[in-house]
C-alpha cells in the first residue's frame, strides 16, 4: 500500500479479525446452540471454528493474487468494471446493513438492562457515531483500537470466572447424548457467530506481511474459539441445558447469579465492559463499508464518505420493529456474510481461472 | 480546537442519560416482597405486599408497607401505579416470599414475571411463608428497623448457623426447569411475640409445594440434598458403661453420591460427610488422651445421622413422594430416559437408597 497509514501488521490483524467477529452474538451463543445439542454445546462450537477456518483460506485463496488490491478493485479486475462495481456495491450494503444490524441488536440490549425510556434513535445514533468516527479513520488507527479494546475485554473474563464455580459438571453429561445431527445443527447456528472474518476481503492488502495472513488468521480463529468455547462451557455448566435453552441472553443472566464482595450487581459493570467489546463489529464492518465505497466511486475523502453513509447506517439500525425482527434480520445478513465468505472467493477464482484459461489478463 | 469542542459538546449531551435519569426521592426501595393468592367467591386474585424504608426525614415509622392486588402478578403493578406515589426499584428487591396458599397451589404465575423481567436479581433470596406473607411483612420487629432487614437477615445467616436450606432464584430456576430436579425452600414461621424463625423446609414438585417438614427433617434433608452447610446436631446414646451421654456436635457437612443400575432401578448409595467439633457433653466424656472416646462419639453421631437420613428418605418415598434430595441429578446424567421418558420422582420412590455417613470430630474443645 502506497499510504503507510493504512498498514496494519499480522498482530494486529488478529485483533481486528477478533473485533470483527466477537460482539452481540457472543451473549446468545450458547442459548442458541443448546436449543440443538444441548450438553453438548462444547462440541458443536468447535466443529462450527471450521467454518472460519474454511473461510480464511478461501479468501486467502484471491487475495494472495492480488496482494496489493483490495476487493474493490480485484472484483473489476476479474470481472469487468460494472460488474465488478455492482459485486463492490453488494458488498459495501452489506457491510454497512451489518454495521447497522449489530447496532440495533447491541442498542436493544442496552436498552433493555440500563436504559428503558431512551429512544432507540438516540442511542443507535452514540453508538453508530463512535463506529463512524472510527471507520472515518485509516486502517492503522482502527486497528490500534481493536487491540486496545482487546485487552480491555479481558476484564470481562473475570466476571466470567466468578461464576465458573458453580459449574455443575453433570451437566454435560451423558457426551455425546444428543446425537450427531443435533451437534451439527448446534454447530450451523455457531457458524453464524464466527462472520467477521470476510473483513479479510478488505484489509488483506493492507497487512504489512502478506505471507503471515494465514497464520494471523488462525491465530485469530483459535482466540475466538476459545472465548466462545468458555462461554459456552461455563454457561452450560452454571445453568444446565434445560435453563440455557430457556434464556436469551445467557451470558448476561449469568452475571446475575452471584455477588462479588465489592460488585453486588455484576452485571452492570459486565455491560459497561462489554459495550467496549459491542461496538467493534460495527466500527470494523462500517469501516469495510466507507473503504469499499471509496475504492468503487475513486473518491479519497473518507470523512465525507463517512458521514454520507451515517444517515443510512443510522435508518437502518431503525428499521426493525424489535429486537425480534433485529435477530431475523441479523440471521438473513449472516447469509450474505457466508456467502462472501466462502462463496464469493470461489466464484471470483473461477472466473478468474476461465478468462484466463481464454487467454485474458488478469492481474 | 473547534472539532474537538464540538466533540465535547456532543458527548455532554448524548452521554448524560437524561431520559433514564431517576431521583431517589421519586422512588421507593423495597427490600421484600411477598407473594399470596386470594381466592373467593369472585375467583383468584394475587396480591403483592412490599416493605420499604421510609426516606423522608418527616416520616413517623421506619418502614411502611404495601399491598396490592391484580388478577396476574404483573398486573399488581396497575394497583401499586394507583396506590403508590413513586416508582418501585425492582431491583434492590433481596428476598421474595410465596404465601402458603400459593405455593401449594403453584407459583408458575409467579416465576414468570421475576425470570422474565431483566430487572430481578437472580441472588434473590426465597421461602415460603407458614401465614401469608402479609402477615409476616406487616409484623413490626422489635430489633430491626424494618422487616425485611428482620427477613433477609435470617435466609442470609440461618444457613451459617444451622441446617437450613437456602435457595436463591438462580438455584429455584435451575431446581424447577432441569429435569430430575426439584426445589426445595425455608419456611418462615412466626414465634413468641412478633419474631420470626425458620420453621421447617417447604417441598416441591416442580412449581408446587407437596409438603412441608419439620426443622430436624430440614437438617437431614440438607446433608441428603448435599447443599453445604454449617450447623449443630444434638444426639445423646448410651455407652458401654451403660451411662447416657448427651452431645452437641457443631460443624460442616457434605455428600458425594454412587448410583449404579440394577434390573432397571437405579441404587444409590449418598455418602454424607460431617466434619467438626464437639460442641457440648453433658456427663462429660473423657476426650483428652481419650481417642477411643472420640470414636465412640463419632460413632455414635454416625448412626443418629443415618438414622435420621434414612427416616427422611423412607417419607419422601412413601409419603411426600418427591425426590428433594436431588438424585435426579445422577439419573439424568447416567440414565436419561428414566427423567425424560418417566415421571422421575416415581422411579425415585421405587430405587434403593443406602446412606453412608462418616463423621469426623477434629477437637472436642477445651475441656479435658
Amino acid at each position: 500500500m502506497k499510504n503507510n497509514k493504512n498498514v496494519i501488521t499480522s498482530k494486529q490483524l488478529i485483533f481486528m479479525i477478533i473485533g470483527a467477529t466477537i460482539g452481540v452474538g457472543i451473549l446468545t451463543l450458547a442459548s442458541t446452540i443448546a436449543r440443538e445439542s444441548r450438553q453438548d454445546a462444547w462440541i458443536s462450537t468447535i466443529i462450527g471454528a471450521l467454518l472460519p477456518v474454511a473461510g480464511l483460506f478461501t479468501i486467502n485463496l484471491i487475495t494472495s493474487r492480488y496482494p496489493d488490491h483490495t476487493f474493490a478493485e480485484f472484483s473489476e479486475t476479474i470481472l469487468g468494471k460494472w460488474p465488478g462495481k455492482a459485486l463492490s456495491l453488494l458488498f459495501i450494503l452489506y457491510a454497512l446493513i451489518f454495521a447497522s444490524i449489530v447496532t440495533r441488536i447491541f442498542v436493544s440490549i442496552l436498552k433493555m438492562y440500563l436504559f428503558p425510556m431512551t429512544p432507540i434513535w438516540a442511542l443507535s445514533a452514540l453508538i453508530l457515531f463512535v463506529a463512524a468516527y472510527l471507520a472515518s479513520q485509516d486502517a492503522r488507527v482502527l486497528a490500534r483500537v481493536n487491540e486496545l479494546m482487546f485487552f480491555e475485554a479481558l476484564v470481562l473474563f473475570a466476571f466470567l470466572i466468578g461464576s465458573a464455580f458453580q459449574i455443575d459438571l453433570t451437566f454435560f453429561q451423558p457426551v455425546g447424548g444428543s446425537g450427531l445431527l443435533n451437534i451439527l445443527k448446534g454447530a450451523y447456528h455457531t457458524a453464524f457467530s464466527y462472520l467477521g472474518i470476510e473483513l479479510l476481503l478488505v484489509i488483506s492488502p493492507m497487512v504489512r506481511n502478506k505471507r503471515e495472513i494465514i497464520k494471523a488468521g488462525l491465530i485469530a480463529i483459535i482466540i475466538i474459539t476459545f472465548i466462545y468455547l468458555l462461554v459456552v462451557v461455563i454457561s452450560t455448566g452454571v445453568f444446565g441445558p434445560d435453563v440455557l435453552e430457556r434464556l436469551r441472553f445467557a451470558l448476561m443472566v449469568i452475571q446475575k447469579t452471584y455477588t462479588a464482595p465489592v460488585i453486588e450487581r455484576a452485571e452492570f459493570f459486565f455491560i459497561i465492559f462489554w459495550v467496549f467489546v459491542a461496538f467493534r463489529p460495527a466500527a470494523n464492518m462500517y469501516f469495510a463499508s466507507r473503504y469499499t465505497a471509496q475504492k468503487v466511486l475513486g473518491f479519497n475523502s473518507p470523512g465525507i464518505l463517512t458521514v454520507l453513509l451515517f444517515p443510512l447506517a443510522l435508518i437502518i439500525s431503525l428499521v426493525p420493529r424489535n429486537l425480534e425482527q433485529a435477530l431475523h434480520y441479523s440471521s438473513i445478513i449472516g447469509f450474505f456474510g457466508m456467502g462472501f465468505m466462502l462463496m464469493v472467493p470461489v466464484f471470483l477464482l473461477l472466473v478468474r481461472f476461465i478468462r484466463m484459461s481464454l487467454g485474458g489478463k488478469h492481474g | 480546537m473547534v472539532k474537538q469542542l464540538l466533540m465535547m459538546v456532543l458527548l455532554a449531551v448524548v452521554l448524560t442519560g437524561c431520559w433514564d435519569a431517576k431521583d431517589i426521592d421519586d422512588l421507593f426501595i423495597p427490600f421484600v416482597g411477598g407473594y399470596d393468592l386470594i381466592e373467593n367467591a369472585g375467583g383468584k386474585k394475587y396480591s403483592l405486599t412490599v416493605n420499604f424504608p421510609t426516606l423522608s426525614r418527616n416520616a413517623k415509622e421506619n418502614s411502611d408497607v404495601m399491598v396490592v392486588e391484580g388478577e396476574t402478578i404483573a398486573a399488581t403493578r396497575i394497583d401499586r401505579g394507583n396506590k403508590s406515589s413513586r416508582g418501585m426499584a425492582i431491583g434492590d428487591l433481596r428476598v421474595v416470599l410465596f404465601g402458603n396458599d400459593l405455593a401449594r397451589r403453584g407459583v408458575h404465575d409467579v416465576v414468570d414475571l421475576i425470570f422474565r423481567d431483566p430487572r430481578f436479581s437472580n441472588t434473590i433470596l426465597l421461602a415460603v411463608t407458614e401465614v401469608r406473607t402479609t402477615d409476616i411483612i406487616t409484623i413490626e420487629p422489635h430489633n430491626y428497623q424494618t422487616v425485611g432487614q428482620n427477613i433477609i437477615d435470617l435466609l442470609r445467616n440461618s444457613p451459617k448457623n444451622s441446617f437450613i436450606p437456602r435457595e436463591r432464584l438462580h438455584l429455584f430456576r435451575k431446581d424447577l426447569l432441569t429435569e430430575g430436579f426439584n426445589p426445595v425452600l425455608p419456611v418462615i414461621g412466626v414465634h413468641g411475640n412478633n419474631k420470626l424463625k425458620i420453621s421447617g423446609a417447604a417441598l416441591f414438585k416442580k412449581y408446587k409445594m407437596v409438603s412441608q417438614i419439620s426443622t430436624d427433617e430440614t437438617a437431614a434433608l440438607v446433608w441428603l440434598r448435599g447443599q453445604e452447610s454449617y450447623g449443630d446436631v444434638f444426639y445423646s446414646f448410651t455407652d458401654q458403661e451403660g451411662k447416657t451421654r448427651q452431645i452437641t456436635f457443631e460443624g460442616q457437612n457434605s455428600r458425594s453420591v454412587k448410583a449404579k443400575l440394577v434390573d432397571g432401578l437405579p441404587v444409590f448409595e449418598i455418602n454424607v460427610n460431617l466434619e467438626g467439633y464437639i460442641a457440648e457433653s453433658i456427663d462429660t466424656m473423657e476426650f483428652a488422651g481419650k481417642e477411643e472416646n472420640v470414636a465412640i462419639a463419632a460413632r455414635a453421631l454416625e448412626e443418629e445421622v443415618r438414622r435420621r437420613c434414612e427416616a427422611l428418605i423412607y417419607d419422601l418415598q412413601n409419603e411426600h413422594r418427591v425426590d428433594a434430595i436431588l438424585l435426579g441429578r445422577y439419573a439424568r446424567a447416567k440414565w436419561p430416559p428414566l427423567v425424560q421418558k418417566q415421571d422421575w420422582d416415581e422411579v425415585f420412590c421405587k430405587s434403593a437408597i443406602k446412606v453412608k455417613v462418616n463423621v469426623k470430630i477434629e477437637s472436642t474443645g477445651e475441656v479435658a
